[in-house]
């Protein structure tokens, strides 16, 4: 012990030490939380209040629609609106209540009495009345004694429900203190209803039809005293050409209606919002997602009051997109003309004939690239005789087309090799035991299928489908050997011409055509080989005769051409997006010579002496190729069988060079001799209009393979 | 030596109510995310651990700390068997293989720290209290080496660098205090500066390197605290908040069950280890200056009690005492407000958790031990530590 003495011990220094160090580390501690809580504790503060955000989009101008030569069809006008934007976690009746108050002073809901007083529902006057005026004791009273209606048990129910109970019970004769023959009040009704169905920040239009500059200036200038308020501009669509091509064109919801109900889910996950407005039929809805364009979405910040304190920019808006399309409008224009006047005049040759007639349709295509260059439909209300234009029809009626598709019956016949060309038949009724007699217009004898078709000769086709369904006829007995699969065959390769099936047209419906569904009545096999059987659309007819136009490339017939950026300037377009090429469905397997062979059969319908179009189209100078059709139509009126032909019309041209193919269906007209050139006049007129106009667009140095450079030549 | 009061230490006990005040108000406030059904949940928990506990301490301070002396090697031993059966049948959590469940889940490197500070203290205690040569500095050295390496790896390999750093700095801070040479310390701190500044060196330089022989959860943990900003979305996300809470308290705090950071359940686990942030948003500077200074007080008896001692044995138990405290406090609260690196050290006596308070109980008890064993040779002159 006492030699350790000397040494010396370390331990109390070394303590010291220990505790200066503990004592140093803890001073860093409370130094530390020094900077953290005093220094920045403000920000800290701050930054923890903000953190909220929340996303809110605002709506872009709509994509427009142009023709083929850059003719604006579909502008956007803008359109007054008054909007409320509530904040996130809404906003209590009462101060809804004193918010529509303050804005009656400034605008109206609507100047008619009478409009004004159906918008607001007794629900409204219950719930005005349950709010109460709040500068009176009205407010404390009326809930009170509301609430005093609910028995124990109800008041303990959800206060969702409990409301519910309360509004039921509150009498008419409750809210029947207040004045409801006051336009000033009902208007502060109407307008707190608006801002009812308003969500968290989410901009409500209150009101977008008829907003007077009075009302658009006062609320402009107004807006900080009615929060979450704003005058803002809202599109509405305009058709430059009225009404010409517009089922084509479609329509848009309206932002009460929004989002369709049927189809919410499929919108929401897209990032639609409840009220936007979205295309419900035709090119609108087709091209919904190209012409929609992007939202602006705005992120706002919100302390935990739900004030907001921040905003900023999270996605730039982006405007729809326009659409080139492929249609004339000129032409089209013209054509409703033509097909209104055509429809008009041969109805009045004889309304007693005609009684039945109601329609009167065309489709034009270019052959090569399934552009659609017009559709019309002219339609006529035989009870209210109002014309009306119905060219939605062109894709959504199908009639019987009588002989206009012998062309695909004969190429049938040569695909399947029960005929070749110049194969000779004998033209003489047939009677098979059972059915009705069937034969041509007039009995041709011996006939090749050139002369079959020229003439339109219904034995002709009768014998394909007889070889085809391995039939075989003997006079005055039934049909031996008849195979049902006949049907299936032929029909098949009319598929192969977009007969019977879709079209492939860029538009959310098209009809495709009552298919027969007998196949075991051979006779009924022959009446399909002579288009008295399955019924098709004009837009199908006229893909058919494109199809053989078009050397027996099938193309899907197309709305639009190209879609291009908005630029934000009606007068040029902007960049091209993308630009539709040509789709070719399917090219008909076979010879080149057979198609060459029906080809020359229609021209010679326009030209050969027998030929059943020659009288119509002998002088016309545009080299046309057309297939008359005359179905007949009977169906039942009142227990009364009834008579009309179908009249059909399908061609092209030039016949060397098709550039134009059509179909023209005028159903149901009169059976008398006198009636029986509509068609061919609307065809003559169509193809004068089409030619004139393209020799004035030559003239004039128009080029449609270059808008971009015309348009400019028309703006200046 | 008979005991004629009861076996307390009335400073220390005063000071173990107030931590036991502020643990139960920072845990009610800080589990509401978690049990929001039974908001007492954990607080009647933490209050049983707390009434068990303060028996503990009672009854380890109520029996001679002199007579462990000679039973270290036992408890060294016990406490390696039960940390080499960790590997072998432990209860895994969260990626971790910390817990034994013997009928009650325990955490053996809880009990190791304590049981291998006390057979280190004994080491301490032999080599006398004067100034050692530094050949006898290295071998008392070495042997301390050589008993804490095992446990120590042990312990990293569960994972667990938190407690296995805090063992290396308690080991450090006994040697320092101790008789060995201040050579061989000098030699230890400055391989141990070279470390820290290789890693210095590794994460300013060698990024990929660095995380490549890191294990794999640490990487964004030390990554996260060096660069907050970066990590923000996961380890760096819970600092952050916890950052914003602490701050966002201020001078007074935004009040009882009002703190948005912590009830909002931004923060996480504000009744485990991040406890501290619950009590800074909620109470302010004003409340965790206290707290602080309240560990200070703690530690300052400690070394009271370590100063008057007239045993060297309970002399290096109170200095591994400190050393334990010492560095979980710095670490844990070090940790919310981005001194230090996310690791999951709780904050001693507040944060709740039975097994680490029942520990904390322990430690005080042995302390409290020594300083009742003091007070009876209050006149011996001869036996204090000049």
């Amino acid at each position: 012990m006492a030699k350790k003495k000397k040494k010396r011990a370390q331990l109390p220094l070394r303590l010291n030490f220990l505790f200066v160090f503990v004592f140093l580390m803890f001073s860093l501690l409370i130094l530390q939380l020094g900077v953290v809580q005093i220094l920045n504790g403000e920000e800290a503060r701050q930054r923890i209040e903000e953190t909220e955000s929340t996303r809110s989009a605002i709506s872009v101008p709509r994509g427009l629609m142009y023709d083929r030569f850059g003719n604006l069809i579909l502008d956007n006008e803008p359109e007054r609106a008054i909007t409320y934007t509530p904040p996130k976690n809404g906003e209590s009746a009462a101060k809804r209540l004193e918010l529509a108050e303050k804005l009656a002073k400034i605008m109206v809901m609507s100047d008619d009495f009478d409009e004004l007083e159906a918008m607001v529902s007794d629900r409204d006057k219950k719930e005005y009345w349950y709010i109460g005026k709040s500068d009176t004791y009205e407010e404390e009273q009326h809930h009170k004694e509301a609430e005093s209606r609910l028995t124990t048990e109800e008041s303990e129910l959800t206060a969702a429900e409990q409301y519910r109970i309360v509004l039921d019970r509150i009498e008419e004769d409750d809210y029947n203190i207040y004045d409801w023959s006051d336009p000033n009040l009902l208007n502060i009704v109407a307008i707190k209803k608006e801002l009812d169905q308003a969500f968290g920040l989410s901009p409500h239009t209150i009101k977008n039809e008829g907003v007077t500059d009075e009302e658009y200036a006062l609320i402009s200038e107004n807006l900080s005293q009615l929060p979450g308020i704003d005058a803002t501009i809202d599109w509405n669509r305009v058709r430059l050409y009225g009404s010409t091509f517009a089922s084509f064109l479609g329509n848009i919801s309206s932002s009460k209606e929004g989002i369709p109900g049927d189809n919410q889910d499929y919108y929401l996950t897209l990032g639609y919002s409840r009220n936007d407005r979205v295309g419900t039929s035709g090119l609108e809805q087709q091209y919904e997602s190209v012409l929609r364009g992007q939202k602006e979405i705005i992120q706002y910040t919100t302390d935990n009051d739900g004030n907001v304190v921040g905003n900023e920019t999270v996605v730039d808006g982006k405007s729809g997109n326009d659409l080139i399309l492929t249609v004339d409008m000129e032409l089209n224009e013209i054509l409703d003309e033509i097909v209104l006047e055509e429809l008009e005049a041969y109805i009045n040759q004889d309304r007693n004939q005609n009684r039945y007639m109601t329609d009167a349709l065309v489709a034009v295509l270019d052959p090569k690239t399934g552009d659609v260059l017009a559709m019309s439909a002219a339609h006529y209300d035989q009870e209210k005789q109002e014309y009306s234009d119905q060219a939605y029809r062109v894709i959504y009626d199908a009639h019987i087309p009588g002989s206009a598709i012998k062309g695909a019956t004969v190429l049938t016949g040569y695909q399947t090799g029960v005929i070749s060309p110049n194969t000779v038949i004998t033209d003489r009724p047939i009677n098979i035991a059972g059915t009705p007699r069937k034969a041509s217009y007039t009995t041709m004898g011996t006939i090749n299928d050139l002369d079959a078709i020229t003439r339109s000769s219904n034995v002709y086709m009768f014998e394909i489908a007889l070889r085809i369904s391995g039939a075989t006829y003997r006079p005055n007995e039934p049909l031996r050997g008849f195979n049902s699969d006949g049907f299936q065959i032929m029909r098949k390769h009319f598929n192969q011409f977009g007969l019977g099936v879709e079209t492939g047209i860029d538009l959310p419906y098209e009809s495709t055509g009552v298919v027969g569904s007998n196949i075991r009545d051979g006779g009924l096999l022959l009446d399909f080989a002579i288009g008295q059987y399955d019924t098709y659309t004009t837009l199908q007819l006229a893909q058919y005769v494109s199809t053989i136009a078009n050397d027996g490339y099938r193309i899907s017939p197309r709305l639009v051409k190209e879609v291009r950026q908005a630029n934000g300037n009606k007068e040029t377009l902007g960049s091209v997006l993308e630009s539709n090429s040509p789709n070719i469905l399917n090219r008909i397997d076979m010879d080149e010579s057979y198609i060459e062979r029906v080809q020359s059969g229609f021209r010679r319908v326009a030209t050969h002496s027998q030929g059943t179009g020659r009288s119509h189209w002998a002088d016309s100078p545009y080299d046309v190729a057309v297939k008359t059709g005359t179905a007949q139509n009977q169906f039942w009126d009142n227990g009364v069988q009834r008579e009309t032909n179908n009249l059909t019309l399908v061609g092209y041209a030039p016949y060397d060079e098709p550039e134009v193919a059509f179909a023209i269906v005028v159903p149901r007209t009169g059976v008398g001799n006198n009636f029986n050139g509509i068609h061919h006049n609307i065809g003559n007129r169509l193809m004068d209009a089409y030619f004139d106009l393209k020799e004035e667009r030559d003239q004039a140095g128009f080029d449609e393979t270059n808008i971009d450079e015309m348009v400019e030549v028309e703006s200046e | 030596m008979q005991p004629r009061k009861l076996p307390i230490d009335y400073t220390l006990a005063f000071l173990v109510v107030c931590f036991s005040i502020f643990s139960l108000v920072g845990i009610y406030s800080g589990s509401g995310q978690y049990a929001s059904s039974n908001p007492m949940l954990f607080v009647r928990r933490q209050l049983v651990f707390y009434v068990i506990g303060f028996i503990l301490m009672m009854a380890v301070a109520y029996f001679d700390f002199e007579v462990i002396e000679k039973w270290t090697w036992f408890f060294y031993g016990v406490g390696m068997v039960l940390l080499l059966a960790v590997p072998l049948v432990g209860v895994e959590k969260n990626g971790a293989q910390r817990w034994l469940n013997l009928g009650m889940e325990i955490q053996p490197s809880e009990i190791m720290k304590i049981f291998l500070v006390i057979h280190i203290a004994m080491l301490l205690a032999r080599a006398g209290k004067y100034r050692l040569s530094f050949k006898e500095s290295v071998i008392v050295t070495s042997k301390i080496l050589l008993y804490s390496v095992v446990p120590l790896y042990l312990i990293f390999a569960q994972p667990d660098l938190g407690t296995t750093l805090m063992i290396v700095f308690t080991l450090f801070v006994m040697m320092f205090a101790s008789s060995i040479s201040l050579k061989v310390i000098s030699i230890l701190t400055s391989i141990g500066l070279a470390g820290i500044g290789a890693f210095a060196y590794l994460y300013v330089y060698q990024l990929d390197f660095l995380k490549s022989i890191l294990p794999s959860h640490q990487v964004p943990r030390i990554l996260g605290w060096l660069n907050p900003a970066e990590y923000s979305q996961g380890i760096g996300y819970q600092l952050q908040q916890s950052l914003l809470g602490i701050g966002s308290g201020q001078l007074t705090g935004a009040g009882f069950r009002n703190g948005y950071q912590v009830q909002s359940g931004r923060v996480p686990e504000a009744h485990t280890d991040f406890i501290f942030a619950a009590i800074g948003e909620e109470f302010g500077f004003i409340g965790t200056s206290i707290l602080v200074i309240l560990f200070f007080l703690l530690i300052y008896r400690i070394i009271t009690i370590a100063f008057h001692a007239n045993s060297l044995f309970g002399v290096y138990i109170c200095i591994g005492v400190i050393g334990l405290f010492t560095f979980q406090v710095f670490q844990n609260i070090g940790m919310t407000i981005g001194l230090m690196p996310i690791t999951g050290l709780a904050l001693p006596f507040i944060s709740y958790g039975g097994s680490a308070l029942l520990t904390n109980m322990l430690a005080l008890g042995l302390v409290t031990s020594v300083h009742l064993r003091t007070k009876s040779y209050m006149f011996g002159e001869e036996e204090t530590i000049e």
